[in-house]
């Protein structure tokens, strides 16, 4: 079930240095929200801490709130691991387990959870690589490595694998900037698919993509290297792109800076 | 950007928490079939509560991970305070200063002994391994990574890998037969020389199994270790620098003095430093060359001398309490020798360190981690970054010389003597090893065969032809075999939790005791088990005990090859599996592991290669039997490393004609586990499905 992400008041730090000062933002079911702004402006980071991937690194924590339907993730009691199953995420650089086969790469969420579904696990691993818009092309080379792949169809393999556990957010790192243009649009076609059954958040570098695949935009930005990012502005793309109301968001639009 | 906060339009009110915050398994299971599934969706159980269920599996493998640091930890303080201990009792029986008398009766009433007698033979004969040893070696290397052809080059750096595991018996055996029968010659043209320096003075006795001798077996010993790891720095050579060094002008031998010696200097002279830790240690080779006296020698060329390693190997069972207390304290002095000589080759080698180049744990993304073959424990881990100062260019007489014909005939003449003195030091390197590989060839095929592998030497008598190896072959393997059993899991546990856990002070500690441990030397090992399994314990001699020593010294080797293999894995690859909510346990088993498994195994195998040639420790505590012992747990087992020595040292040349067999049969098991090691890193090798 897509589910609402509610973020309020939350920083995120990389030991002593803070990387995000006081977000909030909203994020409506069963939409694409992009997230932009120039390098280094903290959209990984932010995205990170929506399935508590930041504090992976070491010395990364997170201040404040973030809501998926109402409940708290960083709240008592809650593990990340759980959350990550609910929340799922694609890399920039596709990253299939090399050890795998494709066939194995989408059913590894669930296996190394330590799930066996047998007879369930063929229709799922068909379900979520058609999902992707991947079938057609691996369906006669399931057994082959996923590393054997092209760069896109990598890229659709982790998608497949992420949704694959039934996530019920997927967010997306630059999932394309790594990949050649036909590619790019086989990803951002899915992305509309998927838009159906997930809450999608992307982060992009790309204006036109954003323009394209998501309903509403979010604007990050720094006052300079060492400070915090900051949200600048969160609407609907149309309105991001046409209209902003904030001075920063069109000078980076239009490509003044950044 | 202004610098207040910025407007966000879009900002959710203050959500409350929902009614049932911990525990979303209700809502969820409700909401699930609501959702629209295709065929065999997988419908996510109670488990998706957002609460709590991969802890008890982290918690578990947490762990079992930190046991098994903790575990090295007690096992190596375990050895060096047992170790004082016993050694503690026997100095305090000492009549005069442990460390300084040059005397060794410990068992003597009054008991006179000090650790000076052997250690002075330890350093004499090491420093010789070193003045002789050490420019050849890294002359070879020289000529194989700068003078070869590319190809050769190849080719000859593998060779030298392979000649670094031949085990030091054979090398003990090509002393002591081969060797010392012709150093009567040796001795007496260095005494024609040299000879006015007391310390060469000369005899002429024939065939002396002399310090020099022993030098000269020890200097060959550890060309294969200073030749590999300096060609491995001149390599590293960065191009632009040979490249700079060309357009000056240079010559090829200018070219190496501005840009290849400079850059290699700090690795060079820590791997030679390394060498002479190795020499140090060495036990099993000076122990057949030399023959031992105990009292005070300076005259080198001379037989007698005595080695702290050797002295250890030869006295420790016929030696009575204090005896062995005293062994056991020249023991720690080895000890405390060799790892103060590691520590200096380590610092050399990062002294140099400007740029560091070295890799930083996880987050090399591009490297694919399947298993490159990493060296098991490559010392020299970053190198020395120079880039060319011209002016030393301009500083070289003759350097400017400004003709486009050709250079100044002195410098000519410079770059032609020293391409000649590159190329013999590689041939004096190769000739040596080349006559040990052919002797043991064509000597050890003469009695190899079915017989020899099949054969056991029950009921034959040393003098006489006939039996074999097969209680020795038999014994090795199923040592090496109880080694790898119990080194393996808690080494790959401890390097698990080194990569993927550790921080404070606990991995600090441990990557100090690997340290140590990757510089003990193998009688150490041999003599922590022999003093605690069986003196103090009351355990019989077994093929078991060997395994303990055996596995305390693979210890260090699995832990150092595995952190190296798991480091290489990408980073990216534990976060895909993060996010699809994989606990971290399940991460590093299922998807870290796996890709770091085929160079894990390649570690393994050239582990067990190593300790397989190892002598000194099992000489303590297998015991000896001419028989086949099945059974490693009960009763003295044959080893092969112990046999070669122990038919080596027969005055009988059918004996001496076993031990070429045997030295043939260790070498090519350790030659084959090599190659598969070497093969399995090849085919495994990302880029080659
Ligand atoms: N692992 C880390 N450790 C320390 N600082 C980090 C780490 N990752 C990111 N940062 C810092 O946090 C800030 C935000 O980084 P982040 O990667 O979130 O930016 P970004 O907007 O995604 O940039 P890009 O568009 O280049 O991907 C930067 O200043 C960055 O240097
Ligand atoms: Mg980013």
């Amino acid at each position: 079930m897509a589910k609402r992400i509610d973020v309020s008041g939350m920083s995120a730090y990389y030991g002593g240095f803070k990387a995000i000062d006081d977000i909030s933002l909203t994020v409506e079911p069963r939409t694409v929200t992009a997230f932009i702004g120039p390098s280094g402006c903290g959209k990984s980071t932010v995205l990170r801490t929506l399935n508590r991937m930041h504090e992976v690194i070491p010395g990364a924590r997170v201040e404040g709130k973030v809501l998926l339907d109402d409940v708290d993730l960083y709240g008592q009691g809650i593990d990340p691991v759980a959350v990550r199953r609910t929340v799922g995420m694609v890399f920039q650089r596709p990253n299939p387990f090399p050890t795998m086969s494709i066939y194995e790469n989408v059913a590894a969420g669930l296996r190394l959870n330590g799930l066996k579904h047998k007879g369930d696990m063929d229709d799922l691993v068909e379900h979520s690589l058609r999902g992707a818009n991947l079938w057609e092309e691996v369906k006669d080379r399931l057994r082959k490595p996923g590393a054997g792949l092209s760069g896109g169809q990598q890229q659709r393999l982790c998608i497949a694998r992420a949704i694959a556990v039934s996530p019920d957010v997927l967010l997306m790192d630059e999932p394309c900037s790594a990949l050649d243009p036909i590619s790019t649009l086989a990803i951002e076609d899915l992305i509309a698919q998927l838009k159906a059954e997930y809450t999608i958040v992307i982060v992009t570098h790309n204006m036109q993509q954003a323009a394209r695949v998501s309903d509403r935009t979010a604007f990050f930005n720094i006052a300079g290297t060492g400070q915090p990012g900051k949200l600048i502005e969160i609407d609907d793309t149309a309105r991001i792109f046409a209209n902003p109301s904030q001075r920063a968001t069109e000078d980076y639009i239009t490509g003044r800076f950044g | 950007m202004s610098g207040e906060r910025p407007a966000v339009t879009d900002t959710s009110g203050p959500s409350g928490p929902g009614p049932d915050r911990a525990d979303l398994s209700a809502p969820e299971q409700v909401s699930s079939t609501a959702r629209p599934s295709g065929p065999g969706r997988f419908r996510r159980g109670p488990a998706a509560a957002l609460t709590g269920r991969s802890r008890r599996g982290d918690g578990l493998f947490a762990g079992g991970a930190r046991g098994s640091a903790l575990f090295l930890l007690v096992l190596m303080g375990a050895i060096v305070a047992f170790l004082i201990s016993q050694a503690i009792h026997a100095i305090s029986a000492d009549s005069v200063n442990f460390l300084a008398a040059f005397e060794w009766n410990p068992d003597d009433d009054p008991s006179v002994w000090g650790v000076a007698l052997v250690a002075w033979g330890t350093l004499v004969t090491s420093l010789f391994a070193l003045a002789i040893g050490a420019p050849i070696a890294v002359g070879a290397a020289l000529f194989i990574s700068q003078y070869a052809p590319r190809r050769l080059a190849q080719v000859l750096g593998y060779v030298v890998d392979l000649l670094a595991a031949v085990p030091s018996v054979v090398y003990g055996l090509w002393g002591i037969i081969f060797l010392v029968p012709h150093m009567g010659g040796v001795s007496r043209i260095v005494s024609a020389v040299l000879g006015w320096i007391p310390i060469f003075h000369y005899d002429g006795a024939p065939a002396p199994r002399s310090v020099f001798a022993a030098g000269i077996v020890l200097a060959i010993m550890i060309l294969p270790i200073v030749a590999a790891i300096s060609r491995e720095v001149f390599l590293q050579t960065p191009r632009e620098n040979m490249e700079a060094a060309y357009a000056l002008g240079a010559t090829k031998w200018e070219m190496i003095r501005l840009a290849v010696l400079p850059y290699g200097r700090s690795g060079v002279i820590s791997a030679i430093v390394l060498g002479f830790g190795r020499a140090l240690g060495e036990t099993i080779a000076v122990a057949m060359v030399l023959s031992q006296t105990g009292t005070f020698f300076t005259h080198f060329l001379e037989p007698g001398g005595n080695t702290i390693a050797a002295n250890i190997a030869i006295q420790f069972k016929n030696a009575f309490d204090v005896g062995r207390g005293a062994l056991i304290a020249s023991g720690l002095v080895l000890f405390v020798m060799t790892l103060l000589v590691n520590y200096l080759a380590r610092w050399i080698a990062r002294r140099g360190v400007i740029s560091d180049d070295g890799m930083a744990a996880g987050t090399d993304a591009d490297q694919s981690a399947a298993g490159a073959a990493a060296p098991v424990a490559s010392p020299v881990d970053v190198y020395h970054h120079h880039a060319i100062n011209p002016r030393d260019a301009h500083q070289d007489p003759g350097f400017a010389t400004r003709s486009l014909s050709s250079v100044a005939p002195r410098r000519r003449l410079t770059n032609l003597a020293a391409s000649g003195s590159v190329a013999a030091a590689f041939l004096l390197a190769v000739l040596p090893l080349a006559s040990i590989l052919v002797l043991v060839i064509s000597n050890g095929a003469r009695g190899f065969g079915g017989n020899f592998l099949y054969h056991s030497m029950r009921n034959i008598a040393e003098s006489d032809p006939g039996g074999g190896a097969y209680h020795a072959i038999l014994g090795t393997l199923e040592q090496a075999g109880l080694a790898a059993l119990i080194a393996v899991p808690i080494g790959v546990m401890v390097a698990i939790y080194l990569v993927e856990y550790g921080s404070g002070w606990l991995a600090r500690s441990v990557t100090f005791i690997v340290d140590v441990m990757m510089g003990l030397p193998s009688i150490v090992a041999g003599l922590f088990i022999l003093s605690l399994w069986i003196l103090a314990f009351g355990f019989k001699d077994s093929g078991f005990a060997g395994s303990l020593a055996l596995m305390i010294l693979m210890l260090p080797l699995v832990i150092r090859s595995s952190e190296e293999m798991l480091k290489l894995v990408p980073h990216a690859l534990r976060e895909a599996s993060y996010a699809l909510g994989v606990p971290k346990w399940r991460t590093v088993l299922r998807v870290v592991v796996p890709t770091a498994l085929p160079g894990i195994v390649t570690g393994v195998m050239l582990g067990v290669a190593r300790i397989m040639g190892e002598t000194a420790p099992v000489l303590l505590v297998v015991g000896f039997t001419s028989s086949i012992n099945q059974n490693p747990f009960s009763g003295a087992q044959g080893s092969l490393p112990f046999f070669i020595y122990n038919e080596a040292t027969q005055p009988y040349q059918p004996a001496i004609d076993r031990a070429w067999a045997g030295a043939l049969t260790l070498i090519l098991i350790i030659m084959i586990l090599n190659l598969a090691a070497r093969l399995l890193a090849w085919w495994k090798k990302p880029g080659r499905a």
